[in-house]
């Protein structure tokens, strides 16, 4: 390396970073100062050390070793400078865990050219797919204004018979190009079928605008229907199409199109986008429910779709519809008991269903439905129940095999007077182990108390529950009272603050009277009803085996 | 300091007169040269220093110090023989009779505007709670995209009422601020609050990702930070929460106290499991000016969602307080009609030290407007 070179290194170095800058500066300075300085506190007498009573000066050459260790110093910073930008570069010539060839070298050397072309070609791709992206954006942009200009012209064209079939070519060659930008919802073509004189009058206002083509429609025969309102197919397809695939069939059940005259769907005010539906799934429910979620959860909800509407011009007047997918029928029938007041008014949709204040409650299937109106108003109460008929009718196409609620509810003793029949999913009768209960209410003498039944998917489990329901009875201070009975493998009467409970195990099922105020009338009924329960009572919602599966699962998720 | 000489040199240096070198008084400019060239160099030193230094080292990707809630209490401006809470009752404005639903809401405001100055002249007037300059944060609950009829979210003439209420008192900024997880515009919007308040003119703050900040809390549930809505109160000087008095499936009742779990960032629903673990820890964490219970609907059932008229029933109270374990007592055993004990998280407040129940000799609750 001769004198220029080196000139050169070090200019390249004060121009790499401020850090190499400074170290670069300093230590020149540094260098280029210490002998002057040496010199000039050498004239001053600074090096001059007392040797007895005078001072002397130092030897010369002891000075300038001195002057020379301190030169070291900066010398040694700009060493570790110039190294440090070449070390990384080199540092596999270096290692000595590496074979070090002269083929090696040249590998590096190709590697390291290699991994610079690599470099430089992801930044050529990366520019070319910005460019791309940015086009593609234009083009989608441009699109969607011919889509939105489409629609218009189609709309106009109802009017104007002539124009429908040169438009419906136009649409169909555009469907190509939507296709090839990824707008893959389709438009909509006019509707060439429908008679000529329904077209005109759909339009009326377009109509009377083009009379030059409307000369040759024949007069109209009879009156359109008046159009139904909601929304268009296309949007609905684009709706589902963003749609996660889970909540799809749900979204599907919600009346979106077809509405009845006077009815609009509402748009939810969400920023930079029009929406008309929202879906969840059971781990992101919270998000629409908050802590109303967990009691949909504990039902094992799957899902949740629901759209709100509005009579045109009267945004205030809303009715929200959500439809609920719960585990199985019995836990949507388990949610609509769990809601239901006590005064509320039946009325006939689906397997079951209440109006409360125009708000109407159904389940069907394994689906629970809600229609919610927030105005005491007539009309939103007929819409809410139109809703949630139209609803119920698409769940109930869904037929589940096996017995349904109503067949266990059935088992339940007619007699004395019963009146209303519930599912109750947990903590029945404030007991953590008994779930999924089957209840009735009974009347006798002016004295009530309900009547119950849990099957159990064996024998084994439902003595298991019985002797744990007397065992529980007897801590919280109950006296127990066995009574003996053929029809039933055990049958206790239990006795706690003058409240009497009968309780029996027959085959696979507990069942039973709970919180009468005398005995007799209870062991009665308890005594007929353990008569009339056949021997194996069918379980709801999966096979024995599903059951049996299902809790094991849920035991070995509680264990720590 | 002087050099000690031997006996022989301290008696040559007596003889001779000489000076000793050592005790040699130092020149002026070699004094001057050396203390100016040692600063010359260490200042050069520092310089450098402070010129390479890396400002975004270690230090600049630390954490920032997690946030802490002030204590927006004035308790020490309290006479302590006013009551600390007080219920106002009215009449309920019936729905019929009204031109138009502005008329109504209207009406509806004037009543809640006149029940809680009623209950703050009980407690001191309201200069007492807000000063000119005041900002002040209103933090409704908006929880739901429902209309305020079924009685799940705060009523939007009450959070209207309170800034009117402010502004008049001098207040310089009103925030109006909740964080609903799903679709905060379309929440505020169906709630009504959202106009309610900017019409009162009030400032509408709704969640935005930089506005959440990690906030210590110390609390049984949340021992450490947790990440809150917490922009609305980087400024504030006075906090009022305005909640409804609804049904809860978890909690059993939604009041003061729960209204802050909506300052809570995700994943909230986390907490569902100790939901009264957390409520709990709210009464640590804030500490309001004052807080409104609005007992005039109240969702029985259902809660917290609700859906159907049916949940809901109309009352006439509104309660005022400066502590939510008490108002939210006092309203869980007289609105609700729950018995006090399913209130779990109230026992663990007052357990704690952190809150105090109701009791008849600082409660005023029969004042009627």
């Amino acid at each position: 390396m001769n004198l220029q070179d080196l000139w050169v290194r070090l200019g390249e170095l004060y121009q790499a970073s401020t850090v190499d800058r400074v170290t670069l500066v300093s230590s020149g300075v540094a260098l280029a100062t210490t002998p002057l300085a040496f010199a000039v506190l050498g004239r001053m007498k600074w090096f001059q050390a007392r040797r007895g009573r005078s001072l002397q000066t130092p030897a010369f050459w002891s000075v300038v070793c001195s002057m020379l260790l301190i030169m070291g110093v900066p010398a040694i910073v700009l060493a570790i400078l110039v190294k440090s930008e070449h070390f990384d570069k080199n540092r596999y010539e270096f290692d000595p865990n590496q074979p070090f060839s002269v083929a090696d070298q040249g590998r590096q050397y190709e590697a390291w050219n290699l991994l610079d072309a690599t470099y430089k070609l992801d930044e050529a791709v990366r520019a070319e797919q910005e460019r791309l992206a940015k086009i593609r954006k234009e083009l989608t942009d441009g699109v969607k204004k011919v889509d939105d200009a489409m629609l218009v012209l189609r709309e106009s064209a109802r009017g104007a018979p002539r124009v429908i079939a040169p438009l419906n070519g136009v649409l169909e060659s555009l469907g190509s190009l939507r296709k090839a930008v990824a707008i893959d919802a389709p438009q909509q073509l006019v509707n060439l079928t429908a008679e000529p004189a329904a077209i005109a009058s759909s339009s009326p206002g377009t109509a009377a605008s083009a009379p030059a083509m409307a000369t040759n429609v024949p007069p109209p025969a009879v009156a359109a229907p008046p159009a139904a309102a909601g929304l268009a197919r296309p949007e609905i397809e684009a709706i589902l199409a963003s749609t996660p695939e889970p909540q799809k069939p749900l979204v599907q059940m919600l009346p979106l199109e077809d509405l009845p005259a006077g009815w609009e769907l509402s748009k939810l005010p969400v920023k930079g986008a029009v929406k008309y539906v929202e879906s969840f799934n059971a781990d992101n429910l919270f998000e629409k429910m908050d802590g109303g979620a967990e009691s949909y959860i504990q039902n094992g909800v799957k899902g949740m779709a629901c759209c709100s509407y509005h009579p045109k011009g009267n945004p205030d007047g809303e009715v929200q519809l959500f439809v609920f997918e719960m585990g199985d029928p019995l836990k949507a029938r388990g949610k609509f008991d769990a809601e239901k007041p006590d005064k509320a008014n039946p009325v006939p949709i689906g397997e079951g269903a209440y109006v409360a204040d125009g708000s109407v409650f159904v389940h069907a299937n394994r689906y629970y439905t809600v229609a919610s109106i927030a105005q005491n108003d007539p009309k939103l109460a007929e819409f809410s129940k139109y809703l949630a008929t139209r609803v119920a009718g698409l769940q109930a196409k869904e037929k589940s095999s096996g017995p349904s609620s109503e067949d266990l509810f059935s088992l339940l003793p007619g007699e004395p007077k019963k009146s209303g029949t519930k599912y109750v999913a947990k903590d029945v009768f404030g007991y953590s182990f008994l779930s999924d209960v089957f209840l009735a209410d009974y009347e006798v003498e002016d004295m009530t108390f309900q009547g119950f039944l849990r099957p159990y998917a064996t024998a084994e489990e439902a003595i298991k529950i019985f002797d744990q329901y007397v065992e529980t009875a007897k801590k919280d201070g109950a006296e127990i009272k066995v009574l003996e009975n053929s029809k039933a493998e055990k049958m206790v009467l239990s006795s706690n603050i003058g409240l009497i409970d009968v309780v029996f195990v027959k085959g696979n099922a507990v069942g039973g009277a709970n919180g009468a105020s005398t005995e007799k009338p209870a062991e009665e009924f308890a005594r007929k009803f353990a008569e009339s329960l056949p021997a194996q009572v069918p379980l709801i919602g999966g096979s024995a085996e599903d059951r049996s599966t299902e809790k094991s699962a849920d035991a070995e998720k509680e264990e720590p | 300091m002087s050099e000690k000489l031997t006996r022989t040199q301290q008696k040559n240096l007596e003889r001779l007169g000489g000076v000793n070198p050592a005790e040699a008084p130092i020149p002026r400019r070699q004094f001057l040269t050396q203390v100016g060239g040692t600063a010359a160099v260490v200042g050069g030193a520092v310089g450098a220093g402070l010129l390479i230094k890396d400002n975004w080292g270690m230090e600049g990707v630390k954490p920032p110090p997690p946030q802490r809630l002030k204590d927006y209490s004035v308790l020490d401006r309290l006479n302590p023989s006013d009551p600390k809470l007080v219920v106002v009752r009215s009449a309920p404005i019936d729905s019929v009779g009204f031109a138009s639903k502005d008329e109504e809401l209207l009406a509806k405001e004037d009543q809640a505007l006149r029940m809680i100055l009623a209950a703050l002249k009980e407690m001191g007037g309201i200069e007492k709670f807000i000063t000119k300059g005041d900002v002040v944060v209103v933090k409704p609950n908006v929880a739901f995209d429902k209309n305020p009829d079924l009685g799940a979210t705060t009523q939007p003439d009450t959070v209207s009422a309170v800034v009117k209420l402010c502004l008049k008192a001098g207040a310089r900024k009103v925030i109006v601020a909740d964080n609903p997880i799903n679709n905060p515009e379309s929440c505020f919007f169906k709630t009504k609050v959202g106009d309610a308040a900017l019409r009162a003119g009030a400032e509408v703050m709704m969640p935005q990702e930089s506005y959440f900040e990690q906030l210590y809390v110390g609390g049984d549930t949340i021992k450490n930070t947790w990440k809150m809505f917490y922009r609305p109160f980087r400024d504030a000087t006075k906090v009022i929460g305005v909640s409804p008095v609804k049904d809860h499936n978890l909690c059993k009742a939604t009041v003061t106290m729960k209204n802050w779990y909506g300052l809570l960032g995700n994943p909230r629903n986390q907490f569902h499991q100790d939901i009264h673990g957390i409520i709990s820890d709210f009464a640590l964490m804030m500490k309001p000016t004052f807080v409104i219970a609005d007992g005039r609907r109240l969702l029985m059932k259902n809660g917290p969602t609700g859906g159907s008229l049916n949940d809901v029933k109309k009352s006439d109270a509104i309660v005022v307080g400066t502590d939510c374990t008490a108002v939210d007592s006092w309203c869980v055993s007289r609105l609700l009609e729950k018995p006090r004990h399913e209130i779990v998280y109230l026992d663990k407040v007052i357990a704690r030290g952190w809150g105090s129940d109701w009791r008849p000799q600082w409660t005023k609750d029969d004042v009627w407007v």
